[in-house]
């Protein structure tokens, strides 16, 4: 005696648990697209911290080339002579973080393009959706069998009853094998779940490695630029005034303490610099206050260069030893699975049919091909003559 | 008699310092305005993915109910999928011209979006623009001061004709600037005025706008709802059918005996019937079609999108905007004219009429050249290779995308031990 409603009820619990566990990862999946969207947007940070630090390098050159210029001049005391060094050191530091960006930049791009390759790759809400129905089809459909099977018995003679047994054979064998194929699914479920969990987590480890650089992204923006940005504006503002001046002194001679012209011109010279001193020495104590915050390099400068380097290279450090191979290696799991999981997902039969309208439509299913099809069809129509 | 050539010019500078700074809240809000419009833009797009949605759900329904139409008439499933498809057709014919005004309305705000960016732009100009040129006319003005008490000691000498030589050609610089600021000056005043009405106008259309988006989105929502178990229990009627499709040419009273216990059991699971009673009236009053409809018609046609379209137009192109565009084009030739550029370059105007005015001082006042014979041979100044930064336009530009970015990261994190 084949027991095809015990075959098919053991399919149902099969199908109902293997849907539970697709509810259960779809949380995950979720995360995971909104991360993999997330991380899309956020690619552009190391270019966009790339773009301000050499913004920043440019003017601090700017400083830098106003510092040397009027300190050559020496038509005003040396006031800005050490910072001019310190600025020069805050350059070559610039310089060396703006070369440390470029591979933080390079492995921002691979991880890129790595993530971009696999996006249609991964699953998302409709995947599971799909994989669910599918699944849940096949409950269904041995349901419907099961009915179509029941009903038929009722209609055929003793003789006919080994038809009906063979149909029922049939039935449980592909439910057996369904159960078997969802033992097949709830593993590769499992893995997959696992594959996102850790992308997930990965994922993390990338935004919190480049979370300090939004940072410095974000004062920089907020404070260093503007404080910069004025500083520069002063030093030119400053550098308008004197240099015209100091030009023409230069020319005439007059900053030479020896020479003849400047003994002689001495007195005109004290009321050149007494006028382009009262000029900028207002706007002195402001560069000065400027100036301070971006050479003294302490917790309350604007531009913390020394942390800046240190943030850089950790993320460097964690974004290739650790990210980068993690999700190198999961998207290739996780890809391998997504198209396991395909392949058992797939209809195992199909037959074709006419319909009403003549035309031949194509049915794929779990239970039937074309051959059982026949022979049942010829089953059915000999009943009639009973 | 020299006196202060600059100090009109400078009241002038001043005058429009006042007046951008007036500018400067309306164009503050602007920049609200822009981020209000960015989000409607946003909702819009939106809510076409949810109108997408709902079709999408609307053409599987359909095209399953069809592919079951191939099943002889067996009763109340071939009835409630006929009644499907013909509801389903009617919305679908609703919805398009939805779409269609959505599409256009999304346009308009498209092209709002850009003009307020332009609009924006010149009014950042102004305010960079202002303080340089400022500074620029200050330093001309100092020059001449430092000039000025030399002068009296030198009244009645050679250096006096050479100082009213230097005088003159300091006029000519502030003729030059003052054109180009009293227009601005005006100008200004128009853009006050019109600024404050626009930011008044879009402000009352995205208020308008925003509260339809709700509206139409909380609509198509419930809609989605109502359909979505439709294609679910007819997802599940086409799974359940599969295997049996074959017997569609069996013999009547074969079929009767087999499929229809199917169907029945078909129609047990997934209530088809009862999800399909009044759906006509149900997804059509969820949908809010006519509604949405209505409100389209109100928001962006009665209350005349168009209309602040054109006068938003009008302000971006008008005489009094481009006139102020262009002379500050000509204001900030002029001062980068003596700003960018080498030592010798640089300031080279200034640098002239300094050194013709030391040199009046030194011919005739102190006499150095006939004491010291020739001055030695001239050494070249140091040459400043550094350019005018424009760092502060590139920094504004970025400045979203920083904060898009670092939000996005913040997201991420945010996922941690969740998943």
């Amino acid at each position: 005696m084949i027991d095809m409603d015990q075959s098919v009820s053991t399919l149902n619990s099969a199908v109902e648990k293997e849907v539970t566990n697709l509810n259960g990862i779809s949380t995950h999946v979720d995360i995971l697209q909104q991360n993999m969207k997330a991380l899309s947007n956020s690619l552009d940070i190391s270019s966009l911290f790339a773009t301000q630090l050499s913004d920043i390098e440019i003017i601090l050159k700017t400083i830098s080339d106003i510092f040397d210029f009027l300190d050559q001049l020496k038509i005003l005391d040396d006031v800005f002579e050490s910072s001019s060094k310190s600025m020069q050191d805050r350059i070559t530091q610039c310089e060396n973080i703006n070369e440390d960006i470029k591979e933080l930049q390079s492995i921002v791009s691979k991880i890129a393009s790595l993530t971009q390759g696999v996006v249609f790759d991964l699953p998302s809400s409709t995947t599971i959706a799909n994989a669910q129905r599918q699944i849940n089809g096949w409950s269904h459909g041995a349901n419907s069998l099961s009915i179509l099977v029941d009903s038929t018995q009722k209609l055929v003679t003793s003789d006919q009853q080994n038809q009906i047994d063979t149909m029922k054979q049939k039935i449980s064998s592909s439910c057996s094998d369904l159960v078997e194929t969802l033992s097949g699914v709830n593993t590769i479920i499992t893995q997959i779940e696992k594959n996102i969990v850790d992308i997930n987590s990965s994922l993390c480890d990338y935004a919190s490695a480049l979370t300090p650089i939004s940072k410095h992204c974000m004062m920089i923006e907020a404070d260093s630029m503007p404080k910069l940005n004025k500083a520069a504006k002063i030093m030119n503002l400053i550098d308008s005034i004197i240099n015209p001046i100091s030009c023409v002194l230069v020319v005439e001679g007059c900053t030479d303490a020896n020479s003849m012209q400047k003994q002689a011109a001495n007195g005109v010279l004290n009321g050149i610099k007494q006028g382009a001193k009262s000029e900028a020495s207002s706007l002195m104590n402001t560069i000065s206050t400027s100036i301070d915050g971006i050479v003294e390099n302490t917790t309350n400068s604007y531009l913390p260069l020394n942390q800046l380097s240190t943030d850089v290279s950790n993320a460097i450090k964690i974004l290739n030893e650790k990210v980068l191979k993690n999700l190198t290696t999961l998207f290739v799991t996780l890809k391998t699975n997504m198209d396991d999981l395909d392949t058992k997902l797939k209809q195992r039969y199909k037959y074709t049919y006419t319909a009403k309208n003549g035309k031949t439509l194509t049915a794929e299913n779990q239970f039937l091909d074309q051959d059982t099809i026949s022979s049942m069809s010829d089953f059915l129509n000999n009943i009639k003559q009973n | 008699m020299v006196d202060n050539p600059f100090e009109d010019v400078l009241v002038q500078l001043n005058d429009i310092a006042s007046k951008v700074d007036d500018i400067s809240k309306p164009v503050q809000s602007l920049d609200t305005v822009v981020v209000d419009v960015t989000g409607i833009i946003t909702d819009i797009d939106d809510l076409f993915v949810d109108f997408n949605a709902v079709c999408e759900i609307i053409d599987v329904v359909q095209t399953v109910a069809l592919a079951l139409n191939a099943i002889p008439v067996v009763g109340e499933i071939a009835d409630a999928l006929g009644s499907v498809t013909a509801v389903l057709n009617e919305i679908n014919a609703d919805i398009k011209p939805i779409k269609v005004v959505v599409d256009k309305v999304d346009n308009v705000f498209l092209d709002i979006q850009k003009g307020l960016s332009i609009l924006e732009n010149v009014m950042k100009e102004v305010s960079t623009v202002i303080p340089d040129t400022t500074n620029t006319v200050a330093i001309l003005n100092a020059l001449i001061m430092i000039a000025k008490p030399l002068v009296e000691i030198l009244e009645g000498t050679d250096t006096s004709t050479r100082l009213a030589k230097v005088v003159d050609e300091y006029n000519s610089i502030k003729q030059s600037i003052s054109s180009d600021v009293k227009p601005i000056v005006t100008g200004l005043d128009d853009v006050v005025s019109v600024i404050d009405d626009f930011v008044q106008d879009i402000n009352n259309i995205i208020s308008e706008v925003k509260s339809f988006i709700s509206g139409a989105s909380t609509s198509v929502s419930n809609g989605k709802g109502r359909i979505t178990p439709v294609k679910v229990a007819v997802d599940i009627i086409e799974d359940m059918m599969k295997p049996v499709m074959w017997l569609i040419h069996a013999l009547q009273w074969v079929y009767d005996h087999t499929v229809k216990p199917v169907i029945d059991e078909a129609m047990k699971i997934t209530h088809i019937g009862d999800l399909v009673n009044d759906l006509e009236a149900d997804l059509l009053k969820s949908l809010n079609i006519n509604k949405i409809l209505t409100d389209i018609e109100k928001t962006f046609h009665l209350e005349g999108l168009e209309k602040y379209n054109n006068i938003f137009s009008e302000v971006i192109t008008s005489s009094s905007v481009s006139s102020i565009a262009s002379n500050f084009e000509s204001l900030k030739n002029e001062v980068q004219s003596y700003k960018q550029g080498d030592a010798n370059e640089k300031s080279k105007i200034i640098t002239d009429l300094v050194k013709k005015l030391i040199e009046a001082i030194i011919d005739t006042a102190v006499d150095v050249s006939k004491t010291m014979g020739m001055p030695p041979a001239p050494q070249k100044p140091t040459t400043l290779t550094y350019q005018q930064q424009s760092s502060s336009v590139t920094f504004n530009s970025i400045s979203s995308k920083i904060q898009s970015a670092a939000a996005s990261l913040e997201q991420i994190t945010q996922t941690k031990g969740q998943s």
